[in-house]
């Protein structure tokens, strides 16, 4: 059922309260786990009987447990928002709604939905889900409608780049993607096989809990260049240290005597696994040259 | 939206990445990463204002990126701590379960120091402050149950303390088998330099007589010629044979050969015959001999040359076998015929007619000549075993005496050792020193330089090595 846009309104606003109401609750809890702890740092210094000690442990325990599930829920709240606001975004480019968007707002777009990309903490014990951080997708994943991907696309003279594109549908019959470049300007819409699709991550991987879940150092991986809708061959330089930091990696240039020029931050988003194609689709990486979206 | 977004972009206080703590935080133990009320307005602004805003009031959309982005790092956060707190309660239920076992590497955890601490620490310090009585008398806990901080976690990892505590485990050998409850690992025992001194003592060791005495048996075997004199050429061996046989012939003809040593000359003609030719071969035929008997032939020549015709039959029958006409001939000058040629070469002499220097070395032939230049050989190296046992011999008999005298500069330094710390005690219960004890000093001191002198002196010879 097509989303109207005051259904759309109507749901934010409710998901709004509710987050509203869960941030008091957040608070409440966290209050009360910091109460708790407090007494538990108390107890430590006291000698206390072991069992009092098991008790109190626990008791921070179920605080910090429930406090967790608050959170959990509140993001979660926030996630559908987003994906309530993605749908009218999609519905209305449908309709024939095409803003044009300028190469600045574009960017600016680029960056948020990298910075806004949920963060996936993993409970202890649970593993890392496919297509978070470095996680590859299954072999069977097929990316949803409106998801981003890095699309390998032929240029006008017959070189191929990887670019940032957006599903528009899969063709189940003939196993392929109808991805759109996100650069509306070009107008450009590919049908591509699967091979020829990446799908970009759905998750950050917080280097807090899930550290193994990033791309280690030094490793080979395509990454979209800053200021650009292209991905080029880089290689990890250094990881982020934090849920909101970016990797900083090299992208090969040939100015450069060692090869590579300087580290550059891009979003854990936009860096993938390198799949090297025959025509090399990384040449003419870094060093200023544009994506064919320039 | 401008400016939340720079202070998502800026390393906020709480997320500065510091995985390493300065040591005074490490050392205190424990930490739990919380965000603590105070610390919220600074670390989550729009939460803290979303929070100012009643329970029932809609949340700003424009602040849902940054709600998102401050409720993702309280949720870590709390993951963190639940993590931590798990750990802890396992340990302690564990320590419970068995108190043996020393929980030396689980109650130390360390917490990564970030910015937030600046915030914190005032607030350690004054509840710190606060419980300083409580602190000096858990200071005997403090390995065991550490203060607990508030502070972000980074990771959860063992303090250096514990880290070293088992990576010291590990890097002992030996010990590693023997199971991480051993409590202060014993270094393997290093036996490689005790036995490389050992080996090389030998050689080291100070010289005693003995070892002259051994120089000197040494050195004996070169005294004295080394091989015997060179013999005369003795009979050839044909002869020798000869008289076995004829010895074995007539003891086994004669049983009573031993006592007939004349009649057998007189024996039968054949063994006369055969003693002759023998003899004919040996004696007659020396080239002296020759040489006279041919000088004197040819005279006789000229004279009588039917004489000289027999004579030459006579002479050229020298070196051949005599017939029976000539057996009597030549026995009976047999008998003057032994030793001729010497006899002979020794009138001359006397004479003066020859030298002994004409004379060429007729003791010369192939063997002779070898054993001459074996002896030679061994005569040079005898001379230089014998010279360099007589070095040998100087300097170890030098060596001792210096030996000697470190001895007695031994004796007198543990002596003076012994004066120095009686002098001490004496200036220690602050009395003079008596003149018999300065005395004393003064002649110790003035020895050990002479001795000293004397061993300088004698260390400046060296031993010459070729």
């Amino acid at each position: 059922m097509p989303l109207t846009a005051e259904n759309a309104a109507q749901q934010i606003q409710e998901r709004l309260k509710d987050i509203q109401r869960l941030i008091h609750q957040i608070d409440d809890e966290r209050r009360r786990s910091e109460t708790n702890i407090n007494g538990l740092t108390r107890a430590q210094q006291s000698n206390i009987p072991v069992q009092k000690m098991k008790s109190l442990y626990k008791a921070c325990l179920q605080d910090a447990a429930v406090e967790e599930d608050t959170i959990r829920k509140a993001l979660e709240k926030i996630h559908e928002i987003r994906s309530i606001r993605n749908e009218r975004r999609i519905q209305a480019r449908n309709a024939g709604n095409k803003e044009a968007i300028r190469r600045g707002a574009l960017m600016k777009m680029v960056q948020i939905s990298a910075q806004t990309l949920p963060l996936f903490v993993s409970k202890p014990g649970e593993k890392v889900p496919p297509l978070c951080g470095a996680i590859p997708a299954e072999s069977n994943y097929i990316a949803k409608v409106g998801d981003n991907v890095a699309a390998l696309v032929k240029g006008v003279e017959e070189e191929e780049n990887w670019i940032l594109a957006e599903v528009v549908s899969f063709l189940h019959r003939q196993n392929k993607y109808d991805v759109i470049d996100i650069d509306e300007e070009q107008k450009d819409r590919h049908v591509l096989s699967k091979r020829k699709v990446i799908p970009l991550p759905l998750m950050r991987a917080n280097p807090e809990t899930d550290g193994h879940a990033l791309f280690p150092k030094d490793t080979v991986v395509m990454a979209l260049y800053p200021q650009t809708t292209c991905f080029y061959k880089a290689i990890i330089h250094r990881l982020p240290q934090t849920a909101t930091e970016d990797y900083e990696v090299l992208f090969e240039d040939s100015s450069y005597s060692n090869g590579y020029a300087e580290p550059l931050p891009v979003a854990q988003r936009y860096v993938i696994v390198y799949k090297s194609t025959k025509k090399s689709g990384s040449s003419g990486g870094g060093s200023g040259s544009v994506s064919s979206s320039a | 939206m401008a400016k939340s977004m720079k202070s998502m972009k800026m390393p906020m206080g709480g997320q500065q990445t510091n995985p390493v703590s300065p040591d005074t935080e490490s050392a205190s133990g424990l930490v739990i990463p919380m965000i603590k009320t105070k610390d919220c307005p600074k670390q989550l602004p729009i939460y803290t204002a979303a929070l100012s805003k009643p329970a029932e009031d809609y949340l700003a959309a424009e602040d849902l990126d940054n709600i998102q982005l401050e409720l993702e790092k309280l949720l870590s956060s709390v993951a963190l701590r639940y993590r931590v707190l798990k750990l802890e309660y396992e340990n302690i239920d564990k320590d419970d379960k068995n108190k043996d076992k020393k929980s030396k590497h689980s109650l130390q955890l360390l917490g990564a120091q970030t910015g937030e601490k600046q915030p914190t620490s005032p607030a350690t310090a004054m509840t710190s402050s606060g419980k300083r009585k409580r602190d000096e008398t858990s200071l005997v806990r403090k390995p065991k149950h550490a203060t607990l901080k508030h502070t972000k976690n980074l990771h959860n990892k063992n303090s250096p303390l514990a880290q070293q505590t088992d990576d010291s485990m590990d890097c002992v050998p030996g010990v590693h088998g023997a199971g991480r409850d051993v409590q202060k690992p014993i270094p393997a025992k290093i036996d490689t330099p005790n036995k490389f001194w050992l080996s090389v003592e030998p050689y080291c060791m100070p010289l005693t007589n003995e070892d002259l005495r051994l120089l000197d048996d040494l050195m004996e075997q070169y005294n004295g010629p080394l091989v015997p004199p060179i013999p005369e050429l003795g009979p050839h061996y044909s002869t020798i044979w000869a008289a076995e046989d004829m010895k074995e012939i007539q003891q086994a003809s004669n049983p009573n050969a031993n006592n007939r040593l004349k009649p057998q000359n007189n024996g039968g003609v054949g063994d006369m015959l055969k003693k002759a030719d023998s003899i004919v071969d040996e004696c007659v035929t020396g080239p002296l001999t020759q040489r006279l008997v041919s000088a004197l032939m040819e005279e006789q020549l000229i004279t009588n040359p039917a004489d000289v015709v027999a004579d030459n039959s006579n002479s050229s029958s020298e070196n051949t076998h005599s017939s029976a006409a000539m057996s009597f001939r030549s026995l009976s000058m047999l008998r003057n015929c032994i030793g001729i040629e010497k006899r002979v070469k020794k009138e001359l002499i006397e004479q003066g007619i020859l030298d002994i220097s004409d004379f060429p070395n007729n003791d010369e032939d192939e063997i002779h000549a070898e054993i001459k230049r074996l002896v030679g050989e061994l005569s040079a190296i005898a001379e230089h075993n014998s010279n360099a046992l007589k070095r040998l011999h100087e300097a170890a008999t030098e060596e001792i005496k210096r030996l000697e005298v470190k001895r007695k500069l031994d004796a007198i330094d543990q002596e003076i050792l012994e004066t120095y710390k009686r002098t001490l005690q004496t200036k220690a219960k602050r009395k003079p020193l008596s003149p018999e004890e300065q005395q004393e000093i003064y002649r110790l001191t003035a020895e050990q330089k002479t001795l000293s002198d004397q061993l300088e002196r004698m260390q400046a010879h060296q031993f010459p090595m070729e």
